[in-house]
């Protein structure tokens, strides 16, 4: 038990491996290997999560070598959130992997890219050393590179070159804030330089905030460096899309949350960020929804809709700027864990339609809803519920949002997005339920039980979740708790 | 002497952003890439260096010693960076195989026509 942080990160990596060597060595029990390291990472993130929910946190330390001389790694009812959606996301893409039409022709590399690319999140979000997180976030990076490039077609290596440029300048920009953070504190442990970051200037700590927010706005698709989402995500597919904007996203915005909340002491120190990030979440959230709305491709109607979901997120963070908001970064959990199962229900949704109708632009899908009612009906639940429509999950998460600003503003931007993003969806939903399709519609070969089963939980459970909102709002102020230091307490 | 260092890699890094924001040769834009996290290595050193200190290795009579925290750092950095460049070439070599050009505003182009 008390080595549970450190295989959050060895499980998923040394399974990548194993899962290419046996894609050499013995490719007929290629999907067992694969089922094998989702599913013992899945327990390993499960257990390690709740064993975060009671206190005190975990701790490990490497070798027993404190820091600032060792790393450590630390788990609490924070992280523990993202560990379990970690958890759902590897479990629930492979499994969607597994059961769709395209996996006869999986490849172990894909395989192999995806458990690594968990393995360094779940990296990002245990890690209390800056060292360590710029590292995992690389290896993330890789990963994903490798992910979106991996279909060998020619758009697919001009979206993972782009994706590799911007990211290299998020990494450099890491870098640079590690790099000053080292220069003034003397230290890269997260706890020791929480300690002595009032000592810093505050012209330099502004420049390492910016830094950071830069460095993982661009991660997460934050205007204006969101260009390369939409080219990504179309590169790289639904099923793909589904894992990096339901589950990679999350993580960096982790990232931010934790870094302004521990080391760098925002709230404390520099309160002055958080009306800027403000603006930034409501110009990310316009501009997505409008960008989304003028989209005739769903794949990339859906990854410009994550953007604007970022926003919200990003907005839930600034409202949290006075010490203690627990209640507003409460709502940013909720709306991060009900996009999570959202938006990845959506795009595994659309990869069955998409494959129906041998295209991703949206005028191709005429009738697709009455060839697959189940996964269309899925759809539509997970459309409405990111839409924000009572009385699902993404509903309240929206409300607890748009209830935790201190201005109007904020919530007429909610308002108006929601307004925005239930007509791109409604124009899709004319379109799939139309009565005789312009061409006749392929016949799919192998829509499983199992892929269908996927989407139909994920959106299920959002649904579910605005009937249990109070139960989870409470868990959510928990965790919160663990982040702004108040323990959850009022 | 510190200052100096930080001064030189601030301007390696301004060469390398204008190279990366300007150029349209993706070898070249490769390449920028690679000088800006080489200015940060640069930094780093810099940040690392303690005048009159020995290496970190305990031995009688060394008081001040080097920090080698930077230097890992350093060379995890080298390493990543090194390892981006290769995957960031061979997309390169991908597309030229493709489009017939490293121009990255005609890959654009070639791109937007094909969807």
């Amino acid at each position: 038990m008390s080595h549970l942080p450190v295989l959050v990160v060895v499980v998923p990596i040394a399974g990548g491996f194993l899962i290419s060597l046996v894609d050499l060595i013995l490719p007929s029990v290629k999907k067992a290997a694969v089922l094998a390291v989702a599913l013992s990472h899945g327990c390993v993130l499960v257990l390690a999560a709740f064993a975060a929910l009671s206190y005190p946190p975990l701790m490990y330390v490497p070798g027993s070598w404190l820091p600032p001389v060792g790393i450590a790694l630390r788990v609490d009812s924070f992280s523990a959130l993202f560990l379990i959606l970690l958890a759902v996301g590897h479990c629930g893409s492979v499994l969607f992997r597994l059961g769709s039409e395209g996996s006869r022709q999986w490849e172990g590399k894909t395989a192999a890219l995806t458990a690594l690319l968990f393995g360094a999140l779940a990296g990002v979000v245990v890690t209390a050393d800056l060292f360590n997180l710029f590292v995992f976030v690389e290896l993330a990076t890789v990963c994903t590179v490798g992910l979106i490039s991996r279909k060998q077609r020619p758009d697919s290596s001009v979206a993972g070159f782009v994706y590799l440029m911007i990211a290299a300048v998020s990494g450099a920009l890491l870098l640079f804030a590690v790099l000053l953070i080292y220069s003034a504190t003397g230290t890269v442990s997260m706890s020791l330089v929480a300690e002595r970051i009032h000592e810093v200037p505050a012209a330099l700590h502004g420049v390492i905030l910016g830094a950071l927010v830069v460095s993982f706005g661009i991660k997460f698709g934050m205007v204006p460096f969101h260009v390369w989402q939409p080219r990504a995500y179309h590169a790289a597919g639904t099923t793909t899309a589904g894992v990096l904007s339901g589950f990679g996203m999350k993580v960096y915005l982790y990232a931010l949350f934790r870094l302004l909340w521990g080391p760098l002491q925002a709230p404390l120190l520099l309160p002055e960020i958080f009306p800027v990030l403000q603006v930034l979440a409501m110009v990310t959230i316009l501009v997505g929804h409008l960008m989304a709305l003028l989209e005739n491709n769903l794949i990339r109607m859906l990854a410009l809709s994550s953007v604007a979901h970022g926003g919200y997120i990003l907005l839930g963070l600034a409202a949290a700027g006075d010490v203690g908001a627990d209640a507003a970064v409460a709502a940013a959990l909720f709306h991060i864990a009900a996009h999570a199962l959202m938006k990845s229900s959506l795009l595994w949704s659309a990869h069955h339609a998409i494959s129906l109708a041998r295209s991703s632009r949206i005028v191709d899908h005429h009738g697709v809803a009455r060839e697959m009612p189940v996964v269309m009906a899925a759809f539509m639940v997970a459309a409405l519920a990111i839409a924000g429509i009572p009385p699902t999950g993404g509903f309240f998460s929206k409300w607890l949002v748009a209830l935790a600003q201190g201005s109007l503003l904020p919530v007429l931007v909610i308002a108006l997005g929601t307004v925005i993003s239930m007509g791109y969806y409604a124009r899709y939903f004319v379109v799939v339920m139309a009565k005789r399709p312009p061409e006749p519609l392929r016949q799919v070969r192998s829509r499983s039980i199992l892929s269908t089963a996927v989407v139909v939980v994920f959106a299920g459970v959002v649904a579910a979740a605005g009937v249990a909102q109070g139960p989870l709002q409470s868990l959510f102020v928990v965790m919160a708790g663990s982040l702004t230091g108040s323990g959850g307490l009022p | 002497m510190q200052n100096a260092a930080f001064v030189a890699a601030a301007l390696v890094f301004a060469i390398g952003l204008h190279g990366m924001l300007t150029r349209r040769n993706m070898i070249r834009i490769c390449i920028s890439i690679s000088v800006m996290e080489s200015s940060l290595v640069m930094a780093l050193v810099a940040v690392a260096y303690v005048p009159g200190g020995s290496a970190p290795i305990v031995s009688d009579g060394q008081t001040m010693f080097v920090d080698p925290l930077p230097h890992a750092l350093a060379l995890t950095a080298i390493v990543i960076g090194a390892g981006i460049l290769a995957i960031a070439l061979a997309l390169t070599v991908a597309m030229y195989r493709h489009y017939g050009t490293t121009d990255v505003l005609a890959v654009f182009g070639k791109t937007r026509e094909g969807q």
